[in-house]
């Protein structure tokens, strides 16, 4: 029988250099293929070769024992394959039912609210996935959008999926449930390709694993001849460095940030996006901040940095209020903050690296004197970080939107930690990394906290909160259910405070 | 396990691509860019020789006598030079604005409130002045005019979110509104009360008026050159166009990286009209030596948002698209002398800039023919 | 990206370079570096002119008549002053060709300039604006060797900057102020015309409302507007003018939308004073009667809504002042004349105009033609009740070029 998908030789090139190397990819029908490797190993450029996205220098694809070759992601998708990009493909100013349904031939042009609503119930039921289809997508977690996407690619009846870091954004247990759906649907006989460099994840779900190193193809097995040890070894070239617990003989200094009683109501009908959140943060401390994306974490954040203004209660730094304070003097005053949207936040991806890496640093004595910017240090400023942070593909002249997700937050990392803050508000700062780069993140803010710098860490990569934090706080529905030291709760604890149960 | 019915995996044969690719370009050189902008104009040039030859005019006499008209001798030279330095003023102050993602169309009425400003200036302290100070005084004033003007529609915007498309759209009317009525309407202090004609403005005194050096050029393109270069400066080097450029690509990073938006919109649109009232001022110290309603209010303020999208917003390439652009607007009467129609002019023009425009495009932008794989087993 | 603008500077310097040494192969030593120009030319008032104003600027003011050169006699010699062979003429419009009104009775007066001169080269240059456009295109003109470059429009401080540049090239211009020694001005006596158009409007209007739509409310217009209602007013004391400034010369849209509104008031009898059709189009839909604008143009396109109009004949102006040129004798001042001189002329009246009326109008110009009559004559009262021309007296030369910076009684509406 014909594979789903079959690549022979596959070759991509960028600017003369090679991203993607003779790959021969097989994907059979039915069958969770997992495509591991760090970031720029070439996963993104081969799923978007499938999915019409880019154009291969050389080499050929076969779909279903057929000629393949989309000139258009829409092509792709009449095909039948489609993809769910990490930035997802949807209008937020539209509905969820009429995202699911947009571009459908079936649904007809006149159509009431509520029958497209009952229409994307339908879709959603089908395929064991549920949004409130009458919400609007810009008012979604990013966990949520990503589920839209998924029911509007499975709506357009695609037959092989694509997914690309799908777990990044989500809950554990969303992520058990995407899991399960995929299951589902390979069992239906569909192919699905799921990029992630998360070990664990390929375990967990898929039947079959390729792994990519630098743009070729080092390993295509069976999941079940394979262990996580080798994987890692596969993907990283040589043996992992020992993991490292939380440091027990790290001790904690004077309070940093404090949070009293801070409420952020936007509008009175629908319950406040904060209540009443008091939280404090330590020199040399970092208190991680669990639950289920939408649950208050991002407007806790953005309050914190200045992004939002409180509706009632008081921030502290080093004891003197900022509540009302703007943006720029909380910088001043050594706030570093990594955002969770680092594409449309954190970073200006229509400019070069050099005026991505003065974001922030604007009017510091170091990259300006008066109006004018010191060109010459802030160009040496970049070419270090890029040194130190092993940023890849950048270009001279040419915008930074030319650099891959993993690099993009290596960038904002890179800026904001060698920025030497007093406290840092990381969201989601190992997001989208792979193994090797997630963990330099966490040694990173380790030795950052060492140095008494005070991290306020929001994750959603549980492990991960609970692996170098000395607090966890749980959030949920805008409020804080509990705090505790992280050496005496467990991960089945924590997901049920993240569930609302107490 | 079984394969589901894929019929709609193959491409299907009858249904037609696009089989083009479209690629940013990491650099070109200079040889390319000079290729490209040339191949453009001799497309331009052919297409408008069709055109040409429909209308009934020969088109090698009409092409020889656009460029004697416009490069010919030092007196068209110079004619073109006058048109070229309001554009590149009005074209500069569209860059700055929607490089930071301000769609003001507000040039015209700034550059209506420059000159009305220059032109007191010039009235008032020009006789008292020598030629440097008077013109310079005429630019300050003209500056503080275009400057103010903009403010008008910058502040709403800045606090209440008002759309600037609206704001300076009627700001422009109402600044021809308030010129018109002080030559027109009234005997304000612009009019000039001995004309028993047709209602004039006051002419100027001669020392705010610009003679051309070496018959070609007047002091107002250099202030044009001078400032399309600070403008480019200040775009590169200074906090305040760092922080421009960031807030016309991500306002969510511009306010995440600290920056007032409100502060920033108001001195981008104070700079925009400034640039704008200058184009004013130098107007009526170039051409028309005092507040004419009629020769001031001819579109430059909408030619510079031509000027400025042709020229990729970039501050440098607005100097040759207006000086480009300040030929073909400036031959148009002299064609029209020549026996071809303003309206086959007006094409002909539209045909020459849309051609231009697309060679930047070609030059940023690498386009493939993608090779299309038809089925052969 | 610098290398970019390097390529584009490139390109510019090169074409430059170019065009610079073109320009020095084709410029002519002679004119190579003309004056900058300085202040526009003292305007010159054509003051103390008797009553009966006819061609040539009557005992132009000394400073000019001492300016005045011999004429360009070296080009006069090759010309012919009878049918103009070997002379070249051209007449700038500010708008295109096909409109009517001001514009049209000035293309009349280009038709009649051919016909009466058929050996001249008579050029059309439309739609130039004033300002840079204007400029340039009379610099060309001058350049190419046009002995006459006429303006019809509002060129005057654009004709006076070029015309000082070119001695040798005669420059006529339509009803303004500059005259110098090779620059002149001609205008005809609206009010003579507005006057008897009003008479006519009056005597035909049921209902005494008038309707007038005009450009701009500046003392060049309100002169018409003031002598139609006067007219009217000569006929029925009661007569009201309604008047609407759209406050641009050319501009369909919002003429429309006025002549509509007019009529909306209860006004019968419509006239315009701009160059679009778009008045008598709407007396035509709506069945009132509309008066022409100096040109009959209209009569044409709305026959049934025509009633009548002076008509301004440019062309005598434009003949006389092509054959002095030619003739050497040319000397530039301010023509000015009316019904007596030929610059003034009477339409065919509509069909619905009783003899009676066609009767008056006759006689109006009868009067007017042999003095008789004065449109000037006082008392005339403005209509915040001043006295602006006292009983037993008129106003001279100067005063009713000037005319007029009041709106007389009768006139309704907002001045803007």
């Amino acid at each position: 029988m014909e594979p789903a998908v079959r690549t022979r030789g596959l070759s991509k090139d960028f600017f003369g250099q090679s991203v993607l190397e003779d790959v021969d990819f097989d994907l059979r029908w039915g069958e969770i293929h997992a495509l591991l490797g760090e970031n720029g190993a070439g996963k993104s450029t081969l799923c978007s070769i499938l999915a019409g996205l880019y154009h291969p220098t050389r080499g050929e694809m076969m779909l279903a024992g057929a000629p393949y070759s989309p000139h258009s992601p829409h092509a792709a998708l009449e095909a039948g394959v489609g993809m769910v990009y990490q930035h997802f493909r949807l209008v937020e100013q539209m509905t969820v039912a009429e995202n699911i349904l947009l571009g459908n031939p079936d649904v007809p042009v006149r159509m009431t609210a509520s029958g497209l609503a009952d229409r994307a119930r339908e879709v959603m039921d089908r395929h064991g996935l549920w949004i409130e289809p009458t919400r609007y997508v810009a008012d979604l977690a990013v966990g949520e959008k990503q589920q839209a996407e998924i029911i509007r690619l499975l709506n357009r009846g695609v037959k092989v999926l694509i997914l690309d870091e799908p777990t990044a954004v989500l809950t554990p247990r969303e992520a058990e449930a995407l899991f399960a759906t995929l299951r589902n649907l390979a069992d239906q006989g569909q192919g699905v390709i799921l990029v992630t460099h998360k070990l664990r994840e390929v375990q967990q779900s898929a039947d079959t694993v390729t792994v990519l190193r630098s743009g070729k193809k080092v390993a295509h097995q069976g999941v079940e001849d394979t262990t996580t040890h080798d994987l890692a070894r596969l993907m990283i070239g040589d043996d992992l460095a020992p993991g490292s617990g939380v440091d027990a003989s790290h001790t904690t200094g004077d309070k940093l940030l404090e949070l009293h009683s801070v409420s952020v109501v936007s509008d009175a009908a629908t319950r406040p996006e904060l209540d009443d959140v008091s939280l404090t943060v330590r020199a040399g401390q970092i208190v991680g901040v669990a639950g289920v994306s939408g649950n208050g974490q991002r407007e806790l954040a953005e309050v914190i940095t200045g992004l939002r203004t409180t509706t009632s209660g008081t921030i502290r730094l080093r004891g003197e209020d900022i509540s009302s304070q703007t943006i720029g003097s909380r910088i001043n005053k050594g706030m570093g903050f990594v955002p969770e949207d680092r594409l449309t936040r954190g970073l200006v991806l229509g400019l070069e690296i050099e005026d991505n890496v003065l974001l922030r640093s604007q009017r510091d004595r170091e990259f300006s004197i008066g109006p004018f910017l010191r060109l010459s240090a802030i160009r040496q400023w970049a070419r270090r970080l890029i040194d130190r942070f092993d940023i890849r593909g950048v270009r001279k002249g040419l915008p930074i939107s030319v650099l891959s997700g993993g690099n993009l937050q290596r960038l904002i990392l890179a800026r904001e930690l060698s920025r030497q803050p007093a406290l840092l508000v990381a969201s989601e700062p190992t997001r989208g990394l792979d193994v090797g780069a997630a963990e330099a993140v966490r040694t990173t803010l380790k030795t950052e906290r060492g140095r008494g710098v005070g991290i306020l860490l929001f994750s959603g990569d549980l492990e991960e909160v609970l692996g170098i934090s000395d607090e966890v706080v749980v959030m949920y529905e805008g409020r804080i259910v509990a705090s505790r030291p992280a050496s005496e709760v467990d991960v089945a604890q924590v997901g049920r405070w993240m569930a609302g149960v107490t | 396990m079984t394969a589901p019915a894929v019929d709609r995996a193959a491409p299907r044969s009858g249904r037609w691509h696009i089989p083009i690719t479209v690629e940013q370009r990491a650099a070109s050189r200079f040889l390319q860019q000079l290729g490209v902008n040339l191949v453009a104009l001799v497309l331009a040039f052919g297409l408008g020789a069709i055109l040409l030859l429909m209308a009934g005019d020969n088109p090698f006499d009409v092409y020889r006598e656009m460029f004697d008209r416009a490069f010919g001798s030092s007196r068209a030279l110079r004619e073109t030079l006058r048109s070229t330095t309001p554009l590149i003023l009005t074209g500069l102050a569209v860059t700055v604005c929607f490089r930071m993602g301000l769609w003001s169309i507000g040039a015209e009425g700034q550059l209506i409130a420059g000159s009305v400003a220059g032109a007191a200036a010039a009235l008032v302290l020009g006789p008292s002045l020598p030629a440097p100070l008077a013109v310079a005084a005429v630019v300050i004033a003209a500056a503080l005019g275009g400057a103010a003007w903009a403010t008008l529609a910058s502040v709403p915007r800045a606090l209440f979110g008002t759309d600037e498309v609206v704001t300076t759209l009627m700001l422009n009317f109402v600044a021809l509104g308030i010129m018109n009525y002080l030559i027109y309407g009234s005997v304000s202090y612009w009019r000039d009360r001995t004309n028993l004609g047709f209602p004039a403005g006051k002419v100027i005194p001669e020392s705010a008026q610009l003679d051309p050096y070496f018959g070609v050029f007047d002091a107002g393109l250099i202030i044009s050159l001078a400032l399309a270069l600070i403008v480019a400066l200040a775009l590169r080097r200074t906090v305040w166009g760092y922080q421009l450029r960031v807030a016309g690509d991500s306002r969510a990073a511009a306010s995440y990286a600290g920056i007032s938006a409100t502060r920033q919109i108001i001195s981008v649109f104070a700079v925009s009209g400034a640039l704008a009232g200058i184009a004013g001022g130098t107007f009526v110290m170039s051409i028309t030596f005092a507040l004419e309603p009629r020769a001031i209010a001819v579109n430059l303020g909408f030619v510079g948002i031509v000027v400025a999208a042709v020229a990729l917003l970039k501050p440098l390439l607005v100097v040759p698209i207006a000086f480009l652009m300040g030929a073909l607007l400036s031959i148009a009467p002299s064609l029209s002398i020549f026996g071809v129609s303003p309206a086959v002019v007006i094409v002909i023009q539209g045909i020459i800039l849309l051609c231009v425009a697309g060679a930047q495009f070609f030059i940023r932008y690498r386009v493939r023919i993608t090779r299309v794989e038809v089925g052969s087993r | 990206m610098r290398g970019k603008t390097l390529g584009w500077l490139a390109t510019a310097l090169t074409l430059c370079l170019v065009a610079a040494a073109c320009g020095d192969d084709a410029e002519d030593a002679p004119a190579a570096e003309p004056e900058a120009p300085a202040a526009a030319p003292e305007t010159t008032a054509a003051p103390e002119a008797p009553e009966t104003t006819t061609t040539a600027a009557p005992e132009a003011p000394a400073e000019v008549t001492t300016t005045v050169p011999e004429a360009p006699t070296e080009v006069a010699d090759t010309l012919d002053a009878s049918d103009g062979t070997g002379m070249r003429i051209a007449v700038i419009y500010d708008g295109t060709l096909d409109q009517g009104g001001w514009q049209g009775s000035m293309d009349a007066g280009t038709q009649l300039l051919e016909d009466s001169m058929p050996g001249a080269e008579v050029l059309r240059v439309e739609a130039i604006d004033p300002g840079q456009s204007a400029q340039r295109a009379m610099t060309d003109l001058a350049e190419d060797g046009y002995h006459l470059i006429i303006g019809t429009a509002t060129y005057d401080a654009d004709m006076a900057i070029v015309s000082a540049e070119y001695p040798d090239t005669a420059f006529l211009h339509a009803c303004d102020a500059t005259v110098t020694a090779n620059m002149g001005q001609y205008c005809l006596a609206v009010e003579e015309a507005r006057y008897v158009d009003g008479a006519l409007a009056a005597s035909l209007s049921e209902t005494g409302q008038l309707g007038y739509v005009a450009g701009f409310g500046i003392s060049f217009v309100l002169k018409p507007l003031n002598l139609f209602a006067a007219g009217a007013r000569s006929v029925n004391p009661d007569a009201e003018v309604h008047v609407v400034f759209t406050n641009d010369w050319f501009d369909p849209s919002l003429e429309l939308q006025a002549a509509n509104a007019l009529i909306d008031l209860g006004v019968d009898v419509l006239t315009y004073d701009l160059s679009s059709s778009a008045v008598p189009e709407v007396a035509a839909q709506r069945g009132a009667g509309f008066i022409g604008y100096g040109y009959d143009d209209a009569r044409l396109q709305a026959p049934d809504s025509w009633l009548g109009g002076s008509l301004y004949n440019w062309g005598a102006a434009f003949v006389t002042t092509a054959q002095e040129v030619a003739a050497g004798t040319w000397e530039p001042g301010y023509i000015y004349g009316g019904y007596a001189d030929e610059l003034l002329g009477y339409a065919e009246f509509g069909p619905s105009v009783p003899a009676e009326a066609q009767d008056l109008v006759d006689s109006l110009i009868a009067d007017i033609a042999a003095g008789d009559l004065d449109v000037f004559a006082g008392p005339i009262v403005d209509r915040d009740g001043n006295i602006v021309v006292p009983e037993g007296e008129s106003l001279d030369f100067f005063s009713r070029a000037i005319c007029c910076e009041w709106v007389i009684e009768g006139v309704q509406g907002e001045i803007g």
